[in-house]
Parts: structure tokens; C-alpha cells; sequence
């Protein structure tokens, strides 16, 4: 049974091996093909040399998938002939740091180049000289994606708080901009890996987490708080 | 370059569903990392779809005041009428006169007495809520309590 088909059985079930529609079955049902779409886009993917590189270097993170999703829209592009510039223009997008990874491991898969600077971008997906702010702007919303990405593997790994704060940024095509500027990274890994932007109920234990990655309470508490200064919105639910 | 308009629009949808940024994520194909400045950037447009949301749950689920007045008077009605021709020495006529008891207590709870309004008296509430709304809004502006009490008087 291919993958396709993997997802068409688990959509016309009730979910996998159960029967029952109910919102829980539907639940089950929607995380089975959402897991399973990512089980084949993997597949599909998993041998080309970009995907194969950050997948050896870096593990395969949650936030890889939405990469390959990307690099398959990006792909369809230059399939229809059309070039990095048309690329860039309609598919890379200010506000969506994936899409900059994605076209930042294009150009360097096409180039078999690695990309260590703006300029080099610029020159290898010859983009003209107007693209020189935007470009730069990708540029570096794609390293610190990876710099990310690299963060998380040290927490997959079970790495504590001051093997985080010892990675350097620099190393990911990023500035070091000093100790206040690579704590705010590693606090965003921790919230982003711990959950600490779900809702309330979803939170680890602040304690538990500074246990485990070794680091001051008051860090973890701190990060653990990211999204409450916003949290009005969930305010509404709160009497419901 | 351009901002995803598309996916944004779904996810201030998903968000304001109660949907977790992890199911988001596996739904638009987004990282986490860009769904939470999403999430930062479209604060209130989440906070807006989420208590319309809640609007139309409570329309679903609690019946407006006035549905219910229909609701009660229909079910009043109807017993008063099976009442009416029911011989008083039945048995479960106690248990119909109770059921009136009841649907008429509903019922005096949730009336609503009409007010009519002349129009002068309709003139001056709207006056005073001119007033009440000017006060505030230039509440804390020096000399505003004193412009009320000028015009009021």
C-alpha cells in the first residue's frame, strides 16, 4: 500500500482501527492523516540532498516539514520553467520563516553552493540588485531558523540550559550579538519545544523543566509567561 | 516580498476554534516559530473572531429572551387549555395545575415590562446620554466635569 492510499484509508475510517464517530474519533482521525501526509511528504523528500543534509546535521524537527512543503511549491515553479526570481517574488514570504529556509536549501541544492552570505544569495539566484534589502532579510530569517532548528536538537537530545547558551550563533550564518541576544534565541527554543505557548492547561510544570534543563527558575518562568502578556484572548473562555 | 494574506486569514479561523499551535502548524504547513508572530501580530483579530464565535455559541445553545417568553407562553397556553377541560376530581389534574405553577413562574421571571416614552421624555434621555457619553470621553480633561454641570443645569 503506497502513501496515498495510507491517507484515503485513514479518511474513510472512523479513525485508525476504530469505528466510532464522535469528536474524539474525529480527532484521532484528523491527527492520523495529518501525521500521515507528513509520513509521505517525508518520503518524498527524504533523499534530496538538502533535506538530507539538515536532516543528518540538525534531526528531523517538527518545523521541517513545513520546509518541505515549501520546497515542493518551489519546486512546481521551476518545474513550469520559471526561475529563483519568479520564486522569490511569489513564494517567499516576509512573514514566514520556512519559506526562507526553503529557498535558501533550493538555491544551494541547484548551485551545489553553500550559501555563507546575502551577497552570495543574491549572485547565485540572480536577483537583481533592487532584491538586495529583501534578500538580506531572508537571508538571515533562514540561518535563524536553523540556528532553531539546531537549539532543539540539543533538547531532543536531552542538552541542558548551558549547552544551549553554547551554541554559537555564529556558526548558523548569524551575528553574535551578545549574551542578552543568544539567551532571548535559547528562551524561544525552550518555549517552543516545552509548549509554553499552548494554552494554560497544555504548560509543563515551570519547575519541572528548570529541573531538567538545569537552568535558573526564574529563566524558565520568564519563558513560561511568553505568550500571557497577549493572553487576553483566552480571557474570554476563562467564565465560559 | 509579500506576506501570506491566505494562511493568515485561516489561522486567525483556527486560533480563534481554540485549535493548538501544534495542529495549526501540521494544518497550514507553518512553523511554530512563525505561527507565534502571527499569533503576536493578529491579537485582536483572533479576540474579535473568538467572541463572535461565542456569540453564535450562545445562540446555539441559550435561547434569546424572547424565544424563551415564546417557548413558555406556547407550553402555558396549551395546559391552561387541557386544563380547562379537564374534570377537577382527576387524578393527574394536580400534576397538570403544577406543571402551570411552574410554567407561569418561568414565564413572570422572564417578563419584561414594555416602557412606552413620550417623545419629550425621549428627548431628554437622549440628552443625558449625549451628556454621559461627552463626559466619558473627555473624562480627565481639565474643565470637563464643569461643562456638564453647565449644561446639565
Amino acid at each position: 500500500m503506497n502513501d496515498t492510499e495510507d491517507i484515503e484509508d485513514i479518511e474513510d475510517s472512523g479513525s485508525s482501527g476504530e469505528e466510532e464517530s464522535t469528536p474524539r474519533s474525529w480527532f484521532y482521525r484528523d491527527r492520523d492523516v495529518a501525521d500521515a501526509k507528513r509520513k509521505a511528504m517525508y518520503q518524498r523528500h527524504k533523499d534530496r540532498p538538502s533535506i538530507k543534509k539538515i536532516n543528518e546535521e540538525l534531526g528531523l524537527s517538527d518545523d521541517l516539514y513545513p520546509v518541505m512543503a515549501s520546497l515542493e511549491e518551489m519546486d512546481a515553479v521551476l518545474e513550469d520553467g520559471g526561475t529563483f526570481s519568479d520564486i522569490f517574488k511569489t513564494l517567499v514570504y516576509s512573514d514566514a520563516m520556512e519559506s526562507a529556509l526553503a529557498f535558501l536549501l533550493l538555491v544551494e541544492e541547484k548551485s551545489n553552493t553553500q550559501v555563507k552570505s546575502p551577497e552570495q544569495l543574491l549572485k547565485l539566484a540572480k536577483l537583481g540588485k533592487k532584491a538586495e534589502k529583501d534578500v538580506t532579510s531572508a537571508y538571515y530569517e533562514a540561518c535563524e531558523f536553523k540556528y532553531q532548528l539546531a537549539l532543539e536538537k540539543i533538547l531532543r537530545d536531552g542538552g541542558k540550559y548551558k549547552d544551549l547558551l553554547g551554541l554559537n550563533p555564529e556558526a548558523y550564518g548569524l551575528p553574535d550579538e551578545g549574551e542578552d541576544e543568544r539567551k532571548t534565541h535559547v528562551e524561544t527554543a525552550i518555549v517552543l519545544y516545552y509548549g509554553f505557548i499552548e494554552t494554560a492547561v497544555f504548560r509543563p510544570s515551570v519547575r519541572d523543566v528548570a529541573e531538567e534543563l538545569e537552568a535558573p527558575y526564574e529563566v524558565i518562568l520568564k519563558a513560561s509567561k511568553c505568550m500571557d502578556a497577549k493572553k487576553d484572548t483566552d480571557e474570554i473562555y476563562k467564565d465560559f | 516580498m509579500k506576506s501570506t494574506r491566505t494562511s493568515k486569514e485561516e489561522f486567525i479561523l483556527l486560533r480563534a476554534r481554540g485549535l493548538s499551535f501544534e495542529k495549526i502548524s501540521k494544518t497550514l504547513h507553518k512553523s511554530k516559530q512563525t505561527l507565534v508572530n502571527w499569533s503576536r501580530e493578529l491579537e485582536e483579530e483572533i479576540s474579535n473572531l473568538k467572541s463572535m464565535e461565542l456569540e453564535a455559541l450562545n445562540e446555539e445553545y441559550y435561547l434569546a429572551k424572547e424565544n424563551k417568553i415564546r417557548l413558555f407562553g406556547d407550553l402555558l397556553k396549551k395546559i391552561k387549555t387541557e386544563l380547562e377541560g379537564r374534570d377537577l376530581s382527576d387524578i393527574s389534574t394536580d400534576k397538570l395545575m403544577d406543571l402551570f405553577l411552574k410554567y407561569y413562574a418561568v414565564l413572570e421571571a422572564e417578563k419584561a415590562d414594555p416602557v412606552f416614552r413620550s417623545s419629550e421624555e425621549m428627548y431628554e434621555a437622549k440628552s443625558d446620554k449625549r451628556a454621559l457619553q461627552r463626559l466619558t470621553a473627555s473624562a480627565g480633561s481639565p474643565g470637563a466635569d464643569m461643562d456638564l454641570v453647565l449644561e446639565v443645569g
